[in-house]
């Protein structure tokens, strides 16, 4: 692994790299807050998140679940050429979604929120260029039960989009930047795995999903990062226009409860 | 079989499970990685834009991004607007010019010869006009398998000559004499063999027209070590005939010293029979001078009548004038502090003493002198090194009555090392370069208003505005920029943010407004806009990463 001159690892990814932990204790608090529902002193707890042991019996499934996994977008317009080298994008994903019993098994139905952060970089005509997009969504899943531990789905998740893009330029007094939100809406497929037996209290899943990532198309204007009173002096440099709207691909491993 | 012994195995095959599932994640998301790898961006993307030429045309500065094979002309617009016009070029690009209005861009490019199995198509040897505006490049054939890779255009934007001005052909075999002449009216291109007795050029001259005796044209000096080739450029040329080849030295000479500088003169207008060419040569104090007379000889229609002249010692500059006693050669001979007058028919010297050890001449009638009368010229050091002498007009309608009192001088501290044109018709004045400081010279007032600067001279860079209003100084490297008012000699300091490597005046796009770009030709190329006409630190306008936006050629 190559390192930079103070013996560091090189910049690509570190954003990434440094919102998994964050990604990661979600999931593990998540974990805990199961594990002490086991114990004598979390019911009250466990039964306002996740149901009377009654209710969950009666529903004879998982009601709720995290999912930490790797989305792989693959994003072939011009204007994310300036960062990324192959066009393509990895972010981390939290998706929290809580099934609802709609009375016809083995349909079923779960809702929640989803959260992407990926950033990409390149360096570009001899400078750095960033991009960093956060997603959050709403995520709508009809899930079809094949077998005790095993479904398909569909997954609709509209959702909004932040974007910022810099490049690191010395030619300019600071930073060039830009950044925006825009509409998303993520349509794909899905099917997971149950890796444990099903009578396990806590569920481990192994999660694939494969669909089309939309949010229409934004001008890249960037300037540099002066201060209101300078702003007047910064003279706005195009990178063309960014459509972040892809194919994508995503595996997550799941803990429900 | 106890509870615990019952559970290790349930554990086991979980984490077996959960070990399974991650290494199966794992390769899927590898498999996805290298599938999205596939899709990989034009070169131009990575290439660094390192230090682009850049060429000041009449609306626009281009900008020649050669890694990404394309030209970002960045034309201005008022309030400090900067629109980049990307425009595709063809591959290996090894010269560029101007034309000299700055309405055109000339590119040369050698091309491409594709071996099998190449996927860069063949690409033919092309010169290719860009318009600096929004209209298409206009391609011309060269007719070559080779590339050359010299290019001049001249005086009056008709005519390109390409040569090989490298000396490291990479063909196997290179014909170094040989020219396209390309008549950029026509878009044709015709190619040409200079008569050579061994050399190659090393030098080309194009003279603006020149009421020759075949007619008016401009004419093409080709300067090689020993020899001139004269051809006329006219549409429809004699081709090889009207070629005249002129010997500089006789045919026993064994070294001889080659030009150092061609002067030429087209005499009366009204007649066609006495334009003049003068040679200096290095380290030499003997002068020729050829004056083209009629003759049914040869296609060009006209014949060189050679003269030769001692100068008294080894001339520095010549320059043909007009003196009281008709046309002369003048030359500067700095070893004696003196000048020569050499008159072309007779060869006859006047000598003149001056008060300096005076280097370069040049002549400054426009402004100086009155309007169809003798010449002034205006002499001056030319280095650096030299002791402060100032500046001296030299009045040559008084050379053949009273030389001795010909001579004026401009008592300036500084010995003056160059002197910049101000590119307005009739302009009376000259921008002088010395050491600490440079200088308005009023030629009808002959006073020299002086700008002192904070550096030497030398470390700052002076250009004057095309309008000839302004002299813009800068100092490469560094984020100091002054613009001085010719006129008034107002000075207004100005502001960078980053470093200036070059400054360019040019004319808005819309409207007659001006703007200053500076450039700063680090990282991926910035630029600071300033409002000509209203020159403050306010109204910049601060670009960077001009050269990143694509597309880019695959």
């Amino acid at each position: 692994m190559q390192t930079d001159a103070s013996g560091r690892l090189p910049a690509r990814g570190s954003k990434l790299r440094a919102w998994l932990p964050v990604l990661v204790a979600l999931v593990s608090s998540f974990s805990l807050a199961t594990g002490r529902a086991r114990g004598e002193d979390a019911p009250a707890l466990n039964t306002v998140l996740f149901g009377s042991p009654q209710r969950r019996a009666s529903s004879a499934g998982d009601r709720w679940q995290a999912a930490l996994g790797m989305r792989t977008s693959w994003i072939g317009g011009a204007g994310f050429d300036p960062f990324s080298d192959n066009d393509t994008l990895a972010q981390g994903s939290l998706v929290v979604t809580r099934g609802l019993d709609v009375g016809a098994r083995p349909l079923a139905l779960a809702l929640g929120l989803s959260l992407d952060l990926g950033h990409s970089d390149a360096t570009t005509r001899g400078i750095d260029a960033d991009l960093d997009l956060q997603r959050i969504a709403v995520v709508l899943e009809p899930r079809y039960l094949l077998a005790p531990g095993l479904f398909v789905g569909g997954r609709l998740a509209p959702g909004a989009q932040r974007v910022v893009a810099s490049l690191h330029d010395p030619s300019a007094p600071s930073t060039l930047a830009t950044s925006f939100w825009t509409p998303s809406v993520d349509a794909s497929l899905t099917a997971g795995g149950r890796l444990n037996p099903a009578g396990a209290r806590a569920g481990f899943w192994l999660l694939a999903e494969g669909g089309y990532g939309w949010s229409p198309s934004h001008d890249l204007t960037l300037s540099p990062r002066l201060s209101a009173r300078d702003a007047s002096k910064a003279g706005a440099t195009s990178l063309g226009t960014l459509a972040p709207r892809a194919p994508f691909m995503r595996i997550s491993l799941a803990l429900s409860y | 079989m106890s509870a615990m012994s019952r559970r290790r195995p349930l554990i086991t095959a979980i984490l077996g499970r959960v070990a399974r599932a991650i290494l199966a994640a794992a390769a899927i998301a590898a498999a996805a990685g290298a599938a999205g790898g596939c899709g990989d961006r034009a070169g131009g993307w990575s290439a660094p834009a390192g230090q682009p030429q850049a060429i000041g045309l009449a609306h626009s500065v281009a900008l020649l991004d050669l890694p990404a094979q394309r030209i970002v002309a960045l034309a201005a617009a008022p309030h400090g607007a900067l629109a980049p016009r990307r425009t595709p070029t063809r591959r290996n690009v090894v010269a560029a010019a101007s034309s000299p209005r700055g309405d055109k861009l000339y590119l040369l490019s050698a091309g491409h010869r594709a071996a099998l199995g190449d996927p860069i198509p063949d690409e033919e040897p092309l010169l290719t006009a860009f318009d600096d505006g929004p209209a298409l490049p206009v391609e011309i054939k060269l007719g070559l398998t080779d590339p050359l890779d010299g290019l001049a255009i001249d005086p009056s934007g008709s005519w390109a000559v390409i040569y090989a001005a490298g000396k490291d052909g990479s063909a196997l075999v290179t014909n170094p004499n040989e020219l396209v002449i390309v008549d950029l009216a026509a878009g044709t291109a015709r190619h040409h063999t200079i008569h050579s007795f061994g050399g190659r050029p090393e030098r080309i001259v194009i003279t603006r027209a020149l009421a020759l005796p075949g007619g008016p044209a401009p004419l093409l000096i080709v300067q090689a070590p020993q020899q001139l080739a004269l051809l006329p450029l006219a549409p429809g040329g004699a081709g090889e005939l009207a070629e005249i080849t002129v010997r500089l030295a006789g045919p026993t000479a064994v070294n001889p010293p080659p030009p150092a500088d061609i002067v030429f003169d087209d005499g009366d207008p009204d007649d066609s029979g006495d334009t003049r060419i003068g040679i200096r040569f290095q380290g030499d104090r003997n002068l020729m001078m050829l004056q083209l007379v009629a003759s049914s000889d040869g296609g060009a229609g006209f014949l060189p009548s050679v003269n030769v002249a001692d100068a008294g010692g080894v001339p520095s500059d010549i320059a043909f004038v007009r003196t009281d006693g008709g046309m002369r050669l003048a030359a500067l001979v700095p070893a004696t502090s003196q000048a020569v007058l050499i008159d072309p028919v007779t060869t006859a010297t006047t000598l003149f003493a001056l008060p300096a050890a005076y280097q370069r001449l040049s002549l400054v009638t426009d402004g100086a002198g009155a309007p169809g009368g003798p010449d002034v010229a205006l002499l001056w050091q030319g280095s650096a090194a030299a002791s402060a002498g100032g500046v001296a007009f030299w009045e040559l309608g008084q050379a053949a009555g009273r030389p001795f009192r010909s001579i004026e001088t401009v008592a300036i501290a500084d010995p003056v090392t160059d002197v910049l044109a101000v590119p307005l018709a009739g302009a009376a004045v000259k921008i002088l370069a010395g050491t600490q400081a440079f200088y308005v010279l009023d030629l009808a007032a002959r006073t020299a208003a002086p700008l002192v600067t904070s550096t030497a001279l030398k470390q700052v860079r002076l250009t004057v505005s095309p309008t000839g209003a302004r002299v813009w100084a800068f100092r490469p490297g560094a984020t100091d920029l002054a613009v001085t008012d010719v006129g008034s000699k107002q000075v207004r300091s100005l502001r960078a943010d980053s470093s200036i490597d070059a400054v360019f005046e040019v004319g808005q796009d819309t409207g007659d407004g001006r703007s200053l770009i500076a450039l700063h030709q680090v990282g991926a190329i910035g630029a600071t806009v300033y409002d000509v006409d209203a020159p403050d630190d306010t109204g910049r306008k601060i670009y960077g990463g001009l050269l990143v936006e694509g597309p880019y050629a695959n």
